[in-house]
């Protein structure tokens, strides 16, 4: 059956990644400009989410802090296109050179304890930073943030292309976060990422293996932070701006919630999450103001019946239902 | 030059609070010798190990492995070194495959812990290594396995699996047979056994159960309350009154 087939090729590792970017090629193409828009801002949650998850879902370390991260990324690129930079390839890396050393020092601290204290303690340095952005007047610009009256084209060399219309911005912030995402695909695929599923299973024994639990996570936050740095990055880029509410814990929700709707479990759960979490908010948005009202009404029955979110339990219907017809 | 007493604990004393669990206890494992520690429930045995595997540091004394003064060192460190141990309440990867769980320390042993580019699933290498140690315990057709869905017993032989793996040069097991069925127990025992005389890993373990450390055992310490109370061959063991007495007569001789 077809649907056995798509569930086996959904288990080939890569499969994911080439089908993103079909669909991230040719979708914008055939939707609406303002849905360009829409979709531009779900890639760029999708890879702040999917990074989030490389600790939640696969170290079982809920960050509550993570948006901290995100908005250092957008003010380091902020502060820099307000200075006249105009060299995006300097921007990213500047941004997340920036994001890697504060999440260097806050994962230093956090990575020793667990669950409510890890959560705890990332959610304190998340505020901090946000405390940060938001009282920094000369720097920062306060509550206001700092707001890019244009960004400069990317010089391709043979040409300039302008971010100013949708569906260039579009491919921009495309091509970036489908490097992220192959980042983190390689990743949890790797040798890395079994130590990274050991730590999360039993750090213990992974301790007795000859792990270092310490290292493994902090590697693992760095490279959560690097890449929510880079989808912050591109949220300025694509905002036009840096605000503090960006480093705000509600911020920091975020992931948390697009994680849980899609599945933690499964590597595009976040992903999907991040397309579930923006379509439903345009659309219930058109009719009613009480948005966050019915998310949380779609949130209490997946966290009661459906904890693997919604790809996690399709994927595992799939499954299930392909073993079962095997056997006869 | 290296001893060759692959452990040598000396004068080690451990406290949780006011509570003495060890009192300046001396053990040496000489290479290659089967080593016993028995004892009554609560004895001490537990913390011994994990003071000698690095889970705590001891409040006196010092623990000097392979000639290095390892007292402090982390678990980590130690397993790198070569120390390796078991637990009493089985501890393993219980949701990953059972070759997953034996992967792990041999990627760490091998210093593979940070590939981040390397698919560990194609690594041919770490597959045959990880199939190597799992035909040692007998479970090599069941490696696809989700761990959590074996029986108790060949869950046991996971962890010893797991142990095996970064080729250690001493294994300390925590009652390895602890909560088997006789069989079980007669597996693991001949494991045990084998393991011993045909790899180069000196093999310490503690053991309530008396028949299994007196067929077993080359040579035996006996712990009681926190104190050594004796030490010798199995069939000196078995003779002395104090060590009768420390287990309220009868088990010694069924
Ligand atoms: N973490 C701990 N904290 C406090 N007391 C402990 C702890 N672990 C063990 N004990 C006590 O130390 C004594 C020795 O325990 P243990 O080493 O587990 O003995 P055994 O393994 O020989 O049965 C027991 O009285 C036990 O209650
Ligand atoms: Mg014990």
């Amino acid at each position: 059956m077809v649907h056995q087939k798509i569930g086996r090729i959904l288990e080939y590792p890569f499969s994911g990644l080439i089908v993103f970017l079909v669909l991230g090629l040719f979708v914008p193409l055939v939707i609406p400009t303002y849905w360009v828009m829409v979709v531009t801002e779900i890639l760029i949650m999708g890879l702040f989410a999917t990074s989030f998850n490389l600790l939640f879902g696969y170290c079982g370390l809920l960050s509550f802090g993570q948006a901290g991260f995100f908005g250092v990324g957008a003010y380091v690129t902020a502060l820099l296109l307000s200075k006249g930079v105009g060299s995006y390839i300097l921007i990213c890396i500047a941004s997340i050179t920036a994001t890697l050393i504060a999440a260097y020092f806050i994962g230093y601290l956090c990575v020793r304890r667990d669950e409510i204290f890890f959560a705890m303690l990332s959610l304190g340095f998340g505020m901090m930073l946000f405390t940060i952005a938001h009282n920094w007047r000369e720097v920062t610009g306060g509550s206001d943030g700092l707001p890019l009256s244009t960004v400069p084209p990317v010089d391709l060399g043979f040409s300039k292309i302008s971010l100013f219309h949708p569906l260039h911005g579009y491919y921009f912030v495309l091509a970036f976060v489908f490097v992220g995402l192959c980042i983190l695909q390689v990743v949890v695929h790797s040798h890395f990422g079994l130590m990274l599923k050991a730590s999360r299973e039993n750090k213990e024994r992974l301790a007795f293996s000859g792990g270092n639990v310490a290292s493994v996570r902090l590697v693992a936050f760095l490279m959560a932070g690097g890449l929510s740095g880079l989808a912050g990055m591109l949220f300025c880029i694509f905002n036009r701006m840096a605000t503090p509410d960006m480093l705000h814990w509600s911020f920091s929700a975020k992931p948390v919630l697009m994680t849980i709707l899609g599945g933690a479990e499964v590597f595009w759960g976040p992903f999907v999450g991040a397309v579930i979490f923006f379509v439903l908010e345009q659309l219930v948005t058109n009719i009613t103001e009480n948005w966050m009202f019915v998310l949380g009404l779609l949130l209490i029955p997946i966290v009661l019946f459906f904890p693997r979110g919604i790809l996690g339990t399709v994927l595992n219907l799939m499954k299930s239902s392909g073993r079962g017809s095997h056997g006869q | 030059m290296a001893s060759e007493n692959i452990l040598e604990v000396r004068n080690v004393t451990h406290r949780y609070g006011d509570f003495i669990a060890l009192k300046d206890v001396t053990i040496t494992v000489p290479e290659e010798r089967l080593t016993a520690l028995i004892g009554p429930n609560g004895a001490g045995k537990t913390t011994f190990y994990n003071v000698v595997s690095g889970k705590y540091r001891p409040s006196r004394g010092s623990i000097i492995f392979n000639g290095v003064n390892v007292t402090g060192y982390s678990p980590h460190k130690l397993s790198l070194m070569g120390l390796s141990r078991s637990f009493q309440i089985t501890n393993i990867f219980h949701e990953l495959t059972v070759i997953e769980n034996v992967m792990i320390p041999i990627a760490l042993h091998e210093g593979k812990g940070f590939y981040f580019w390397t698919k560990y699933r194609k690594d041919r290498h770490l597959f045959n290594e990880a199939m190597k140690v799992l035909s040692l315990v007998g479970l090599e057709d069941v490696y696809a396995r989700v761990t959590r869905e074996l029986s108790y017993g060949d869950r046991r032989l996971v962890e010893i699996a797991i142990v095996l793996a970064g080729k250690p040069q001493l294994v300390l097991l925590d009652e390895p047979t602890a909560g088997m069925t006789p069989e079980e127990t007669e597996k693991m025992v001949h494991l045990i056994k084998n393991l011993a005389t045909t790899t180069e890993t000196t093999f310490f373990f503690t053991e309530h159960d008396m028949n299994v450390v007196f067929s077993v055992a080359e040579y035996i310490y006996v712990l009681h309350q926190g104190e050594l109370l004796a030490q010798g061959k199995p069939e000196d063991i078995r003779a002395d009154p104090k060590v009768r007495e420390a287990y309220l007569g009868g088990s010694l001789d069924t």
